[in-house]
């Protein structure tokens, strides 16, 4: 008898088609952990609305009470009701009970907070206010008094609690004369005086920086007031003006005109746009003249270096002396170098140390180069001329080593042990005729060999069949009554060894397969052995699902042709007791070659194979091993 | 110099258990130590009885050993026991295949309705513990034919006809198998499990050993349909038995076979095992120099050396000639003065224990 689901399972159940779309991760929670969402029948007391705040959305308006100005009590089960509420003389109710007061936020929705958020204001507190600008309330204008409060800040009222006098400095009391001038009066202590306040102009234009430095036409000069100069006090160095007011242009000045917008007053000689300090090219032909200097006292900007008018001092023209210079034996140096004719303070510092000083290069040392060339290579020699480069490409890498002097390598290269027709492919597939000739050698470590072939590289040139094509081959070629290769018995040995052979990869030593005596050379063994490959595909059975949907045929003009012979064939069609049925019983279908490989009783590498397995990883967590690697 | 022994068959009948009425499918000794025996037959209940008769039952124990008789003249007759300790009746079908855990406290056990393998507390016969499948969301579609434990117990394994090994889990309450191996193309026959292996034998002819460690399926072919495996303790061999008409000892490592019993007929000669269509169990015995197996053709259990590869001797379990589907050993100890026995139930519903 089933047992009766859980009521968790059954929920759980209901809960899982609430998204079936979900194929990857997890579907979202529902919104009601109560409520179902498949449209069943749901009781009156599970369908109220609630906000997210708990409070019930509909009232009684909307199912058929009405309110009553109660907030969202009537309508419910137990109407209108008071709350109890219980005080006696002993036990006070405001004294015991928590009264839960109902704050302003309870009435209010969304809106209504939305709303009274942003109609509040953050403001800075009065006494904080003003602290540096024009309106700070330490500067005191005799204005100030008519229309503002004046009220010390904070900051000076807790400075006045610690001992502190307004028109005072801040700090350590200061030894001091009672009268600054006279040097013989008392000393005394004094407390330090008030520093500056500094003031700064807010900006009100929108002039970059550095205007006024730069293009000192533009400066509007007025007679009226004398433009600062240097020499100011080193309270305020220059960018701070005394609140200042910006002036106004030249034109300005002459009362009833005013710039036009491009601040153009007329003069051609101003470039508007111009930045940088004004050059005095000379205009005439011929020159030589000597140019007036204009002493502008008091123009021309703050900064001192840009009295002068500069001079232009090409920097390149030391590299354009030097890149004209050639090294000793004539060539030029390399692209980006530049024969140096001093050494820099590293070099000095090098030369200096005797650890990098040159080798001593004894008296009767001889350039390798101008040795007697010895042939080490058959590789052609290109004459080396200092003069061209061109030769550096057409090197081998056997001329080079000649060149430098090297001694040859031990080691063998690869073009050791290939062959001709390997090295001509490769001639034609590079284009470098210059490679250096193909010996067709064994390496000493492949001669394990039990059959001496005529070179080495034969075994490696054997052409590869797959062991299982190899097997089925081979049961085919037991089995089929006309096998490949019928006429020429020698070459069907030749064959079956081949696929002996092929279909034993492991096995050491492994005698190579038979070679036919007419076979001289190795490409015509090689050409057979590339037949026997074909043939073997060819002749390989379907396998698997295919085997079990396609049987061979088997013609009933061949049946009853074989039968006549009387050779001992496969059941059904030397049986002459179904020679006269319309349809014969089907023949044993074409078996797997494992199958096969096991029934003859060849277990090992013909009846093994390996499929992946990936263990869930909580199967992998109780057999206590790590989840294997390539999920 | 002392010449190794060759193992020999132990053929004194110890015990006959003829609790049920059915033929009986299925055996499986306790853990360490092997003093109970459980029992699944046909009659769809599981029985527990003891293998050995206790201590005061037998009258001369080294009569029994030496196989000759005793002072009085009589051979021995072996107790015949038609009650069984314990009675496990939940299953509406036929019992197939019981599997114990190994502090001897549950035991699992499989039968011909998909209802999944049960899982019973030793000491309450009346109600199963947990029943896999029925309410499990994807429980197997057909008869359990074998079920193992694996990993320490966390794991139950099942194997089905519905070409399917499902792995449950037993240390969470979740209904759902841990997962399901489905390479098969045929039946599970046959399930062993070894530390983090499973290996399972399908009607298709294929042996199939999961390994969890490595992640991978190494699947070998055999030339008929697998119904028993017996894994040696080193977990390098094991016994496959095929409707062919053979046992095989194969190699593990490489898929080689090691032995075929019967041997060929050019080397022993055929000696009357016949396994053709039937599942009959065989195991390894007498640490592992043995190997047993009942017989389609005859009532006898028929015993060959492992190494020689020769039958060593057989013994007439069942004089009606029925076949005997299962026979188990236990490993006997010195150390605990308990001999190797081994248990054998046939079609009759008769299990004998030889020691």
């Amino acid at each position: 008898m089933a047992q009766k689901r859980s009521r968790r399972d059954f929920e759980a159940d209901i809960r899982k088609q609430d998204a079936p779309h979900v194929i990857y991760g997890t579907p979202l929670p529902p919104l009601d952990e109560n409520v179902r969402d498949d449209g069943s029948y749901m009781p009156l007391w599970k369908q109220e609305v609630t906000d997210d705040r708990g409070r019930k959305r509909l009232h009684g308006a909307f199912t058929g009470g009405f309110s009553a100005g109660y907030f969202n009590t009537v309508g419910s089960k137990e109407g209108w009701t008071p709350s109890t509420f219980v005080s006696s003389r002993s036990n006070r109710a405001k004294d015991t009970k928590n009264i839960t007061q109902q704050k302003l936020e309870d009435f209010m929705d969304e809106e209504d907070l939305r709303e009274r958020e942003e109609s509040r204001l953050i403001l800075t507190n009065d006494g904080f206010g003003g602290f540096g600008t024009q309106h700070d309330p330490s500067v005191h204008d005799a204005l100030d008094g008519l229309f503002r409060p004046v009220e010390d800040t904070i900051g000076e009222k807790l400075l006045g609690r610690m001992g502190w006098k307004k028109g005072q400095g801040i700090g350590p009391r200061v030894l001091r004369r009672i009268d600054p001038n006279d040097p013989n009066s008392e000393l005394r202590e004094f407390p330090p005086e008030d520093s500056n306040v500094l003031q700064f102009t807010s900006k009100t234009d929108t002039k970059g920086l550095g205007y006024g430095d730069e293009a000192p036409s533009l400066r509007p000069t007025s007679k009226k007031q004398p433009v600062q100069d240097v020499s100011d006090d080193d309270e305020s160095p220059a960018g701070l003006s005394t609140a200042k007011v910006p002036k106004k242009s030249k034109k300005l000045d002459r009362i009833g005109m005013s710039v036009g917008p491009l601040n153009d007053i007329g003069s051609d000689d101003e470039d508007p746009y111009e930045i940088g300090p004004k050059m005095s090219y000379n205009r005439a032909l011929g020159g030589g003249k000597k140019l007036k200097v204009k002493k502008t006292f008091g123009m021309g900007s703050v900064n001192p270096l840009l009295k002068a008018k500069p001079v232009f001092m090409s920097r390149k023209l030391p590299l354009v002396l030097n890149t004209l210079r050639k090294c000793h034996d004539g060539r030029l140096p390399i692209n980006g170098f530049v024969l140096a004719d001093e050494l820099d303070a590293f070099g000095a510092m090098s030369l200096s140390d005797e650890r990098f000083q040159p080798p001593v290069v004894p008296d009767d040392w001889q350039p390798v180069k101008l040795a007697s060339a010895t042939a080490q290579s058959a590789a052609p020699q290109q004459p080396n001329t200092t003069g061209s480069s061109g030769g550096v490409h057409q090197q081998t890498a056997q001329s080079r080593a000649q060149l430098l002097g090297e001694k040859p390598l031990q080691g063998k290269s690869v073009f050791d042990y290939i062959s001709s027709t390997t090295r001509d492919r490769l001639v034609t597939a590079t284009g470098n005729t210059l490679l250096p000739p193909a010996l067709g050698e064994t390496p000493v470590s492949f001669i394990t060999e039990l059959n001496t072939t005529q070179s080495g590289r034969l075994s490696s040139e054997i052409p590869h069949l797959d062991p299982t094509t190899a097997l089925t081959a081979l049961t085919r070629l037991r089995k089929d009554k006309s096998p490949p290769y019928a006429d020429d018995l020698p070459k069907q040995g030749r064959y079956k060894d081949f696929l002996r052979y092929s279909s034993t990869p492991n096995l050491n030593p492994r005698p190579p397969p038979l070679r036919a005596p007419h076979h001289r050379s190795d490409d015509d063994h090689l050409a057979e052995l590339h037949e026997f490959v074909a043939t073997a595909l060819l002749f390989k059975p379907a396998t698997g699902m295919l085997a079990s949907r396609f049987t061979s045929a088997s013609s009933g003009v061949q049946a009853s042709v074989t039968e006549g012979q009387g050779d001992n064939g496969d059941g059904a069609e030397a049986d002459p007791s179904t020679a006269d049925l319309l349809t014969r019983p089907m023949q044993q279908k074409p078996t797997n070659p494992a199958e096969e490989a096991a029934r003859m009783g060849m277990f090992g590498i013909a009846t093994r194979s390996t499929v992946g397995f990936y263990p869930t990883k909580l199967v992998c967590k109780r057999f206590g091993v790590e989840m294997p690697v390539g999920q | 110099m002392v010449s190794q022994t060759q193992p020999t068959l132990p053929s004194s009948c110890l015990q006959v258990l003829q609790t049920h009425t059915a033929p009986i499918n299925t055996l499986a000794f306790s853990h360490s130590g092997g003093t109970f025996i459980l029992t699944g037959s046909s009659d769809r209940q599981i029985h527990l009885s003891r293998t050995e008769p206790s201590s005061s039952k037998t009258t001369s124990t080294t009569s029994a050993i030496t196989n000759e008789p005793s002072a009085s003249g009589n051979i021995p007759t072996a107790p015949v026991i038609t009650t069984p300790i314990q009675r496990y009746t939940s299953h509406g079908y036929p019992v197939l295949s019981i599997a114990v855990t190994q502090p001897n406290n549950h035991f699992a056990s499989s039968s011909a309705d998909r209802s999944g393998p049960f899982l019973w507390d030793i000491q309450t016969p009346d109600t199963t513990l947990r029943r896999f499948g029925g309410n499990s969301p994807s429980p197997h579609t057909s008869r359990i034919t074998c079920v193992s434990f694996a990993a320490d117990d966390s794991i139950l394994a099942s194997g089905s006809d519905d070409r399917s090994i499902r792995l449950w889990d037993m240390k969470s309450r979740d209904a759902r198998p841990l997962m399901i191996l489905e390479e098969a193309k045929d039946g599970i026959s046959a399930l062993v499990t070894r530390d983090t292996e499973i290996i399972s034998g399908s009607t298709d002819g294929r042996l199939r050993s999961y390994d969890a460690r490595m992640g991978r399926c190494t699947v070998d072919v055999q030339p008929g349909p697998v119904t028993s495996l017996d894994l040696s303790r080193d977990g390098r061999a094991i016994l496959v038995g095929c409707l062919d008409g053979k046992i095989r000892y194969m190699d593990r490592e490489n898929g080689n076979c090691l032995r075929t019993f019967p041997p060929d007929a050019k080397l022993g000669g055929d000696e009357g095992y016949v396994n053709k269509s039937l599942r009959l169990q065989s195991c390894l015995a007498q640490n592992e120099s043995l190997v047993l197996s009942g017989s389609e053709a005859d009532g006898r259990v028929r015993a060959w050396d492992v190494l020689s590869g020769k039958q060593i001797g057989s013994v007439e379990v069942s004089s009606a000639g029925k076949v005997l589907s299962v026979v188990k050993w236990r490993e006997g100890s010195e150390i605990e003065n308990r001999r190797g026995v081994w248990a054998a139930g046939g079609v009759d519903g008769v299990v004998k224990v030889y020691g």
